[in-house]
């Protein structure tokens, strides 16, 4: 998702983070912590919730637009949840993800790298692919703009 | 007493092939509910903690188990004084398939109609308490068996 966004404008104030250890028997899993992060875009904007934290409780609030979106587009209450502009979701890990196999042990640092230098990688593939997903579906629901993006 | 129980139910022909499916079936539900098998575009996969396994695969064993004494017991039992700690059994065997994986009663509250919110809400609830929900539907099975096996052995012992 971070890069897809990044397709679009600028995003900043993000860290590093990690799913709890051994959970479901992965080892450590890298991802993007949002919570202080901030988007800037001429063509979207852009937020996300965590509703529980490391300890699994319950963190951020839905306020009721993002529980409306909820109701409707996602029944089962499947996560992670994305949802663009009100038209296109995607519930659940599986639908146009990849499984945290791919970057499972391996260090943030290390899966940005191969994202960001392209890498011909399995993280780095999965990535992009998913990426180029959610970025087909921004760019349905921005009418083809920024062209230099949709029509690459 | 469980292993006079036991001859009685699985001296039936049909009793270990009833186990083992009724055992698969409900491994298979307690996986696919609480989110170990996912489908990714690269295939099917299952990832679990080795506590959580072990739960899966004891509850499984323990609901293969207690399916042939169910039925042994209903038949033994039918109009007889026993019948309610059979279904008693029945009762605490539901309770601890849909206590044993948090997210099984999402499934189930989906299922009959209630909103991905209130799921959520529940789901971000019980999370914290996986644990002990987990040990309360394995006592809950065990008690299930106990009671089950209770009345089939009071039955035969009318009959």
């Amino acid at each position: 998702m971070v890069t897809a966004l990044q397709k679009f404008g600028t995003l900043t104030g993000w860290g590093k983070d990690t799913h709890n250890a051994n959970e479901f028997g992965f080892k450590l899993v890298p991802t993007y912590d949002l919570l202080g992060a901030k988007y800037d875009s001429p063509y979207i904007s852009f937020s996300s919730k965590e509703i529980q934290d490391h300890q699994h409780k319950p963190f951020q609030k839905l306020d009721p637009a993002e529980q409306d979106y909820i109701n409707k587009y996602d029944p089962k209450a499947s996560y992670p949840f994305l949802i663009i502009n009100g038209q296109y979701a995607l519930s659940g890990p599986g639908k146009a993800g990849y499984s945290p196999a791919v970057i499972d042990g391996q260090s943030f640092d290390d899966v940005k790298q191969q994202v960001d230098s392209n890498a011909d990688t399995p993280a780095s593939q999965a990535i992009h692919k998913e990426a180029q997903i959610i970025v087909n579906y921004i760019c349905a629901s921005t009418g083809g703009a920024p062209a230099s993006v949709c029509k690459a | 007493m469980l292993r006079a129980a036991l001859g009685v139910a699985f001296g039936r022909p049909w009793a270990i092939p009833v186990a083992l499916v009724g055992a698969a079936a409900m491994w298979l539900l307690l996986a696919w509910s609480g989110g170990l098998i996912q489908d990714y575009p690269t295939g099917w996969e299952f990832h679990s903690e080795p506590w959580r396994l072990g739960a899966l695969a004891l509850l499984a064993g323990m609901f293969g188990l207690l399916l042939p004494l169910e039925a042994a017991a209903v038949a033994k039992a039918r109009g007889a004084a026993g019948v309610a700690g059979g279904t008693m059994g029945t009762v605490f065997g539901l309770l601890s398939m849909s206590c044993c994986a948090p997210l099984v009663i999402p499934a189930l509250l989906s299922f009959v109609g209630f909103s991905g919110t209130t799921i959520l809400s529940i789901n971000t609830a019980v999370a914290p308490y996986e644990a002990q929900l987990t040990i309360a539907a394995v006592a809950m099975m065990a008690l299930s068996l106990a009671l089950v096996t209770r009345t089939l052995v009071a039955a035969c012992r009318l009959s």
